[in-house]
C-alpha cells in the first residue's frame, strides 16, 4: 500500500516538473490601447490579460521585469518590436516568446449601449523573432445576445472578459522552438550623401552594421557600378565608410537593339545600360544606326565629361576599321556625360566566407544649372519695365526640377541690396515687391535689378536678372501761354520718357463759366481763346489734370492765363534787354 | 369526386411547398446580391514560387477613422500570420526602415525605395495598403460598419507593382438570414475583409515557401 502511495506521489511530481519545464516562459509586454490616442497603453488591461494566459501553460514574466527592460533599452513605443529588442528581450528576460497586443474600443452602436472592443494579439518567439501564432478578436452587445438575456454581459469590463477569453481560446498549446533558417539583418543605418552630386563632387556612405554575436569583422566594401571601393572602419562603433568622387564612373547608354555582348558591365537594373571605366584616351566601339538603315561602328574617345567622336563605317558582320575621312551619322547616343543616376550596393564578406550583396539606394550627378528666367507683369517704359504702386515677378523654369533654395533680392544701379528673400525647396510661383527696401521705406524714383538666384539640389546654381524702373513721382506737364494778335495760345507738353494715359483741361471765366474744355491722351495739344472772350471773361483761369500709363496723376491750375502770358512776354524782352545791356560800351565803370 | 379530392388535397400540399420553395430561392438570391470580390488588377507575374518573407508597409490612412491604419494594419498582419503562416518582417523593423529612409507617416515609398526597403528587410514581397473608406456604424443613417481598402503588392526584387487590389464591403452585406452573418464591428469587417483578400491572392500564386 505504502509502496503504491509513494509510486502515486512519484508520478505527480514527474507530470508536475514535466508540465512546468514544459510551460512556455512569455514576456507579456504592455498592451497598446489606442483609444487612449497614438501609443497609449493600458496596464490594467495589460494585467488581468496575463492573468487569463497563466493558467494556459504559461509560465509568466513579471511585469516589472518587462518593464525595467523596456526603460533599459529606452523601447518607447508599444504594440511592436524590431528584431533586435526581441532577440535582446529573449537573451534579458530568459523567455521563449514574448506577447504584443493592440486593443481598441469605440462607442456603442446604439444610443447607451455598451462600447465595442477590438483586440489583436502576436506572440512572438524570441529566438528568431518569427511571429508563431497571431489572433484578432471584435465582439459588440449584439454578438453576445443570447435567447432571454441569460447571462449577457451587462457592462463593459464583462465584454472585455468575454473577448479576452474569446481571443486566447486559440492559444497554442504547444510550439515549435526550434531555429528556422532565417537571414539576420546587419545593417542598422545607412547615410548616402549628397544624394546630389556635381561632378567631380565627392559622395560619401556610411554603414552601421549590427555587430556579430561571433564576433567576427566582416570585410565591408562599396559597389558602385563595376568599381569597388573598400570601406574603412570608424574607430567608434560599427561604421564603416567610404567615399568616392561622383564622376568616377562614366555611364554610357546602349544605342541600337545591336547586343554589345559581354564586354562591358550591364547595369543590372537597367539592361539598356551598361558601365565603362573612365580611362582616359579610352576608345569604346558602341554600334549605331546609320541614317540610311546600314549599321556601323561609332568609335568614342573617352575623357573626363567629354567626348568625341571619330566615326568608322563597315558593313555589316565585318570588323570595324577606321576610314579617312570620317562622316559624322546620326547617333542615338545621349552623349556620354557624367550626368545620371549611380546604383550604390554594399557588399559584404564574412570570414566564415558567407556573402552578402544589398542594394543601398541611387545617387545622382547633375552638373547642369537649371535654366530659370524672370519674367514681369507691367508696362514698359523705355523698353524698361516700370511701376509706380507694385509689380509681379514670375519665375520660370524651362524644364522644371526640384529646388533646393532660393534666393531673390533687389540692387540699385551701384549694387546696394535693397531688400532679398530666400526660401527651400520650391520656388514660388510668383514674388511682388512694392517698391520698399527692408526698413520698409518706399526707394526712390530710378532703375533697379531683380536678382534671383536659384540651387537645385546637387547645389548648381542659376542666376536670372530683370531690370525694372520705379516711377512714383507725378508726371509733369509744362503750360505755356503765348500772346497773339488776336488770341492767346496757351500749349501743354509732357516728357517724352513718361506718355500720359490720359489729360483733361478746362478754361473757366472769373465767375466759373466754362469757356473750353478738352481732353484727349497725346501731347503736346495747343489751345487757343480770343482776346474777345479774353476781355469778356476777365480773368480766365486754366485747370489741368493729367495721369500717366503707371497710374500717377498730375493736377495743376494756373489762376490767369493772360498772366501767364504776360509773364512770358515780359521774360522775354528782359532776355533782349539783358542781351542789349551786355553789348553796350559802359565808359565809367 | 376522387379527382376533385385529389385535386383540393394536391393544393393544400402544393402550396405550402411551393411557397416554401420560393422563399428558398429569395434567399439564396438575396445571399447572391449582397456578395462582392475583392477586385485585383494584375500588372505583372510572380516569378518566384517561394515567398517566404513578406513585409507588410505601414498603412496609409485617407480617412477621418482615427487610427485606421494602425487598426487595418494589426489585423491584416494577424490574417496574414494565420493564412498560410508567411514569415512576417516585424513591424518595429519596418518602421526602423521607413525612419532611416525619411519616409513620413502618410507617405508611399518610391520604387527605389521599395527596391531599398525590400534589400533591408530581406523580403520577397512587400505589402503597402490604404485606407480609403472606414466608419464604425453608430450612425442611425449607417447602423453598419463601411471599410474600403486598397492594396498593392510589390516585387521587393525589382521593385515593381505586381498587383493591387480594391475591396469594398459594409457590414450587413455578411447577412445570412434574418440577423445572423451580420458583421457588427469594423474590427470583425476587417478581418473577414482581409481573409477574403487573401484567398483571392492565392489564386494568383499568393503562397508560403516550404522552408525545411
Amino acid at each position: 500500500m505504502m509502496t503504491v502511495k509513494k509510486l502515486v506521489l512519484a508520478m505527480c511530481i514527474c507530470i508536475m516538473s514535466s508540465s512546468v519545464a514544459n510551460a512556455m516562459r512569455v514576456a507579456v509586454f504592455p498592451v497598446e490601447d489606442l483609444s487612449k490616442g497614438k501609443n497609449g497603453v493600458n496596464f490594467e488591461f495589460t494585467s488581468y490579460l496575463a492573468k487569463e494566459i497563466a493558467g494556459r501553460n504559461v509560465e509568466l514574466i513579471s511585469q516589472q521585469a518587462v518593464i525595467s527592460f523596456m526603460v533599459r533599452n529606452r523601447i518607447r513605443w508599444v504594440g511592436f518590436l524590431d528584431y533586435n529588442n526581441i532577440l535582446k528581450a529573449g537573451q534579458e528576460l530568459d523567455c521563449e516568446f514574448i506577447l504584443l497586443g493592440t486593443l481598441d474600443q469605440t462607442k456603442a452602436n446604439k444610443a447607451g449601449g455598451l462600447p465595442v472592443y477590438g483586440l489583436t494579439f502576436f506572440l512572438v518567439r524570441t529566438t528568431d523573432a518569427r511571429t508563431v501564432w497571431s489572433n484578432s478578436k471584435a465582439v459588440s452587445i449584439d454578438d453576445v445576445q443570447r435567447l432571454l438575456g441569460i447571462n449577457e454581459p451587462q457592462t463593459g469590463n464583462e465584454l472585455l472578459a468575454f473577448l479576452v477569453q474569446e481571443a486566447i481560446s486559440g492559444w497554442p498549446a504547444r510550439i515549435d522552438t526550434d531555429i528556422m533558417q532565417q537571414s539576420i539583418l546587419e545593417i542598422e543605418n545607412v547615410i548616402l550623401e549628397p544624394r546630389f552630386a556635381q561632378p567631380g563632387e565627392k559622395v560619401k556612405c556610411i554603414v552601421r552594421l549590427r555587430r556579430d554575436d561571433k564576433g567576427q569583422s566582416p570585410e565591408i566594401a562599396i559597389k558602385v557600378g563595376p568599381k569597388i571601393f573598400m570601406a574603412t572602419k570608424r574607430s567608434a562603433g560599427a561604421y564603416y565608410e567610404a567615399s568616392w568622387k561622383g564622376a568616377d564612373i562614366l555611364l554610357a547608354q546602349r544605342l541600337a537593339q545591336d547586343d554589345m555582348g559581354d564586354e562591358f558591365d550591364r547595369d543590372p537594373y537597367d539592361k539598356d545600360r551598361f558601365f565603362v571605366q573612365n580611362i582616359a584616351s579610352h576608345q569604346i566601339p558602341v554600334p549605331a544606326t546609320m541614317a540610311s538603315g546600314g549599321s556601323m561602328w561609332q568609335m568614342y574617345e573617352v575623357k573626363t565629361g567629354m567626348t568625341q567622336a571619330n566615326t568608322a563605317m563597315y558593313d555589316s558582320g565585318s570588323s570595324p576599321a577606321f576610314v579617312e575621312e570620317s562622316e559624322i551619322y546620326e547617333s542615338l547616343l545621349s552623349g556620354s556625360n557624367v550626368d545620371g543616376s549611380y546604383p550604390v550596393s554594399l557588399s559584404i564578406i564574412w570570414p566564415d566566407g558567407r556573402k552578402k550583396i544589398v542594394f543601398l539606394g541611387t545617387y545622382y550627378v547633375d552638373g547642369r544649372a537649371p535654366q530659370v528666367t524672370l519674367d514681369v507683369k507691367s508696362k514698359e517704359i523705355d523698353g524698361i519695365a516700370a511701376f509706380s504702386d507694385k509689380i509681379t515677378i514670375i519665375p520660370h523654369m524651362d524644364q522644371r526640377e526640384p529646388v533646393k533654395r532660393w534666393e531673390i533680392s533687389v540692387e540699385d544701379e551701384d549694387g546696394n541690396t535693397l531688400i532679398s528673400e530666400n526660401g527651400k525647396h520650391f520656388l514660388p510661383q510668383h514674388f511682388t515687391w512694392r517698391g520698399q527696401q527692408s526698413s520698409g521705406r518706399f526707394a526712390n524714383d530710378g532703375e533697379y535689378q531683380i536678382v534671383l538666384k536659384t540651387w537645385d539640389r546637387a547645389d548648381n546654381m542659376a542666376l536670372a536678372v530683370k531690370k525694372v524702373m520705379v516711377v512714383k513721382e507725378e508726371p509733369v506737364v509744362h503750360v505755356e501761354a503765348t500772346q497773339r494778335e488776336n488770341a492767346v495760345c496757351v500749349d501743354m507738353s509732357a516728357e517724352k520718357r513718361r506718355p500720359l494715359a490720359y489729360w483733361h483741361v478746362e478754361l473757366r471765366s472769373q465767375t466759373g463759366a466754362l469757356l473750353q474744355e478738352k481732353e484727349g491722351n497725346k501731347l503736346p495739344v495747343q489751345l487757343e481763346i480770343s482776346n474777345e472772350k479774353l476781355s469778356e471773361a476777365g480773368k480766365v483761369e486754366c485747370l489741368l489734370s493729367a495721369k500717366d500709363l503707371l497710374g500717377n496723376s498730375f493736377k495743376n491750375k494756373i489762376e490767369d492765363i493772360q498772366l501767364l502770358a504776360d509773364k512770358k512776354e515780359k521774360s522775354e524782352s528782359d532776355k533782349i534787354q539783358e542781351q542789349k545791356v551786355t553789348e553796350d560800351w559802359v565808359e565809367d565803370f | 369526386m376522387y379527382l376533385q379530392k385529389k385535386s383540393f388535397h394536391d393544393g393544400i400540399f402544393m402550396k405550402p411547398l411551393r411557397n416554401i420553395s420560393l422563399l428558398l430561392i429569395v434567399i439564396a438570391l438575396i445571399g447572391c446580391v449582397g456578395s462582392s470580390k475583392p477586385a485585383t488588377h494584375m500588372y505583372g507575374t510572380l516569378e518566384t514560387q517561394k515567398i517566404c518573407r513578406v513585409a507588410v508597409l505601414p498603412f496609409v490612412n485617407q480617412t477621418q477613422y482615427r487610427n485606421g491604419d494602425i487598426i487595418a494594419y494589426r489585423i491584416f498582419t494577424s490574417e496574414l500570420v494565420n493564412f498560410d503562416r508567411f514569415n512576417l518582417v516585424q513591424e518595429g523593423d519596418v518602421r526602423k526602415v521607413y525612419q532611416q529612409m525619411q519616409i513620413f507617416p502618410g507617405e508611399s515609398p518610391t520604387y527605389e525605395q521599395v527596391r531599398v526597403i525590400g534589400e533591408r528587410l530581406e523580403a520577397e514581397i512587400l505589402i503597402e495598403g490604404r485606407i480609403i473608406e472606414m466608419t464604425h456604424g453608430n450612425r442611425a443613417d449607417e447602423p453598419f460598419p463601411v471599410l474600403g481598402m486598397s492594396l498593392i503588392v510589390y516585387d521587393a526584387k525589382k521593385g515593381v507593382t505586381l498587383w493591387t487590389t480594391y475591396h469594398r464591403k459594409k457590414g450587413d452585406q455578411y447577412r445570412k438570414v434574418m440577423h445572423f452573418g451580420l458583421v457588427n464591428t469594423i474590427y470583425a469587417l476587417v478581418q473577414r475583409m482581409s481573409r477574403e483578400i487573401l484567398n483571392s491572392w492565392s489564386e494568383v500564386g499568393f503562397k508560403q515557401c516550404t522552408e525545411t
